[in-house]
């Protein structure tokens, strides 16, 4: 008797990706991108609010609250002002505080074989932004200038998101509602993500003023940003693939 | 002055970046959708022409016997067959295991080159005009061919234009260590998704050097193999297309391999690729571009094939540029590209290849479980980024003080050797799969 399905070597396997699956996937990557630009000033408000409260919690003293230009299309969104110490004007906390970190991560580097590359890279990080500290004090900046970076960074994040996700996860899902699911999460992970992570840079750099800033901004960044992705996008995967597995036809 | 370079250069990055990351989305969407890809197996009534196999062995002992009763076990008429045995300058047991297998077996043809050259290349030089075979197929030391392995890989050449074919690389050492798990996901894409689908859009697959052949005419036309090249596969494949022979490439041939282990034999082997891919750019760039055989599409993706490995010292030089900007606080459109172009170079996640590539590959695979993995692969790029632009770094340097061309290293084995000894990997080595038994034969291990 002929078996009802016969699963096909993996040499053969495909993902249909039909017209109107695609264009539902569009549909919602341009619906979420729309909810975006029209809720733009509440979600600044909101991410704010969230860095002031995490900053609260954590005993740093927030001066007041900025307004900065993001760009010319965009009114002014608000950001926390927090006061960043002059790191370079104290020599011994300075040279204490980058031998702290250059030991822990040469101990990292020791330790852990397969983090290697990307701790030599931080490494690099931190020797650059003590120059920097050191030989051009003009350089220094504060927690509104590091939020601007930041929060342009992050717009261009949550504006390419819905795309991705469409492409990545609601495409690969058998079920669409499922991947609509999956991308509703990870945008809404992004956004208090960021916040947390912008929260923890400003803090860090209220007691160290812009020795770890370079480095934040690299790991605590967009990097994190594509691992948290990347990580959605492997658990909505296996996922994928289990169901993918289990069907019958 | 520094700003504008700066900017220039984070320009640059991100342009070559976002290119190449468009590209492997492309290829990612296009096999993903294959609902029927090509299958040289259907096609019947094909006289099956007469095979060398290539077996270049320097100091394999470890996997010698393995390579070797696999192929003699093949389902391939043995009249039309000859297994190419080469002891290349070994200094071990290796040529003893060869000519115990060529006496035993007739199909196996003994070859002990004594001195010369080191490489691949040269081995496959010197043991050509030894090979009677119409076609040739490649496999190195360390592979395990199935039993039907070489009628998959010749179905192909049925096709009169097909030049050289290319068969698919799967880890066997997977489960190992972590750098295994991530190696055998970048294998699946680079093949599964990359290799297929340059196959199925009319673009090049590459041939790999092992798990492949050549039609003996096509190499004679290009004037054989090049021993000078770190990637005589590369080098091949690129001076085939542009004499107009097409590559194939049979996703169903699939052959095991040993992947590197250890982190610092992957980066001795990646950036051998570099030095390999970056030497055949300059060599066959304007052939490429001149060729009257290839579109402008193929001419375009085999440029982008060659200069793949450029793309990480571009992506540090955008990281120096963004640095540059960072603390000068150069507001929107430059920071703007910075990000894209971070964004752009994450994507690098595999040897070239994006983490989208990776998954497709991975759920296509039914790999699961070791998807989970793949936010690791970050690890597994920066240490690749880092070995790529140290090679190209004595490559270039090299090239200008004229000091020579980079030496080929022979990529270690895990492998537990003959004599019982095995490397200190921490996780033991992996057994072999034949075993020579009291009475001379070689049988399969209990444990292999």
């Amino acid at each position: 008797m002929r078996r009802l399905f016969i699963y096909p070597h993996r040499s053969l396997r495909a993902v249909p990706l039909n017209w109107p699956r695609c264009a539902l996937s569009a549909l919602i990557a341009g619906g979420l991108t729309l909810a975006i630009v029209r809720l733009l000033q509440p979600l600044f408000a909101l991410h704010n609010q969230l860095c002031l409260g995490l900053l609260h919690l954590s005993g740093i003293p927030v001066t007041g609250i900025a307004l900065v230009q993001l760009f010319a299309a965009i009114q002014p969104v608000p950001v926390p002002l927090v006061a960043v110490t002059q790191i370079g004007a104290r020599p011994l906390e300075l040279w204490s505080i980058f031998a702290a970190a250059m030991l822990l991560l040469l101990e990292l580097h020791r330790r852990i074989p397969f983090a290697r590359s990307l701790l030599s890279f931080l490494m690099v990080l931190l020797i650059v932004a003590l120059g920097v500290v050191i030989f051009d004090s003009a350089a220094q900046f504060g927690s509104a200038e590091f939020a601007t970076i930041w929060l342009r960074g992050e717009l261009l994040i949550w504006f390419v998101l819905p795309w991705f996700s469409a492409s990545m996860l609601i495409l690969m899902q058998p079920a669409t509602v499922l991947g609509i699911g999956w991308a509703l999460i990870s945008q809404i992970y992004g956004f208090f993500w960021s916040a947390i992570r912008l929260a923890l840079c400003i803090g860090v750099m209220h007691y160290t003023g812009i020795l770890f800033a370079p480095m934040f901004w690299f790991v605590l960044g967009v990097m994190a940003d594509v691992v948290y992705l990347v990580v959605f996008y492997s658990v909505g995967l296996q996922w994928t693939s289990r169901r993918w597995d289990t069907r019958t036809n | 002055m520094l700003i504008v370079i700066a900017k220039l250069c984070l320009l640059f990055s991100v342009v070559v970046l976002t290119l190449y990351a468009v590209r492997h989305y492309l290829f990612a969407a296009s096999r993903l959708s294959l609902r029927r890809p090509k299958e040289w197996m259907e096609f019947t009534g094909f006289v099956l022409p007469r095979v060398s196999v290539l077996v270049a062995m320097h100091n394999e002992e470890a996997v010698a016997a393995d390579i070797l009763q696999g192929l003699v076990e093949c389902d391939y008429d043995w009249e039309k067959l000859e297994v190419v045995a080469i002891n290349d300058r070994s200094t071990d047991r290796t040529g003893d295991i060869i000519d115990d297998f060529a006496a035993r077996h007739p199909v196996i043809k003994a070859i002990h080159r004594e001195g010369g050259a080191g490489g691949k290349g040269a081995a496959l030089q010197f043991a050509t005009p030894r090979a009677t075979g119409e076609v040739l197929l490649l496999f190195d030391a360390d592979y395990f061919p199935g039993r039907s392995m070489i009628k998959q890989l010749v179905a192909p050449f049925c096709d009169p234009q097909v030049g050289a074919v290319m068969g698919r690389v799967v880890p066997h050492n997977t489960g190992r260590t972590l750098l295994t798990e991530l190696l055998s996901m970048e294998r699946a894409a680079g093949y599964q998704v990359g290799q297929q689908a340059r196959y199925n859009l009319g673009l090049t697959p590459q041939f790999g050097g092992t798990v492949g052949g050549v039609r003996a005419s096509a190499l004679q036309s290009v004037g054989g193999w090049n021993s000078e090249s770190l990637t005589e596969d590369t080098d091949l494949t690129f001076r085939l297309v542009a004499r107009g022979w097409r590559v194939a490439y049979v996703n169903r041939a699939e052959c095991y391999e040993e992947v590197p282990e250890t982190w610092e034999v992957r980066k001795r082997q990646i950036g051998r690729w570099a030095t390999g891919h970056t030497e055949c750019l300059h060599k066959l760039q304007s052939s490429i571009l001149r060729s009257k055989a290839l579109s402008f599409w193929q001419k375009l993706d085999s440029l982008f094939v060659l200069s793949s490995y450029l793309t990480a010292p571009i992506l540090v030089l955008g990281w120096i540029a963004s640095l540059v900007l960072f603390f000068t606080q150069q507001n929107s459109v430059a920071l703007f590209l910075s990000v894209a172009l971070m964004f752009a170079g994450y994507q690098m996640f595999g040897n070239q290849a994006t983490f989208y590539e990776l998954g497709v590959a991975a759920l296509l695979d039914g790999a699961s479980r070791r998807v989970l993995l793949m936010p690791l692969s970050l690890f597994n790029f920066f240490a690749s980024t880092g070995a790529i632009c140290g090679a190209l770094l004595r490559f270039y340097f090299g090239k200008l003080r004229g000091t020579g061309r980079p030496r080929w290293q022979k990529t270690r084995r895990y492998r537990e050797n003959g004599n019982g000894n095995t490397f200190g990997n921490g996780h033991g080595a992996t057994p072999r799969l034949y075993s020579q038994g009291a009475n001379g034969l070689y049988t399969r291990s209990s444990n292999g």
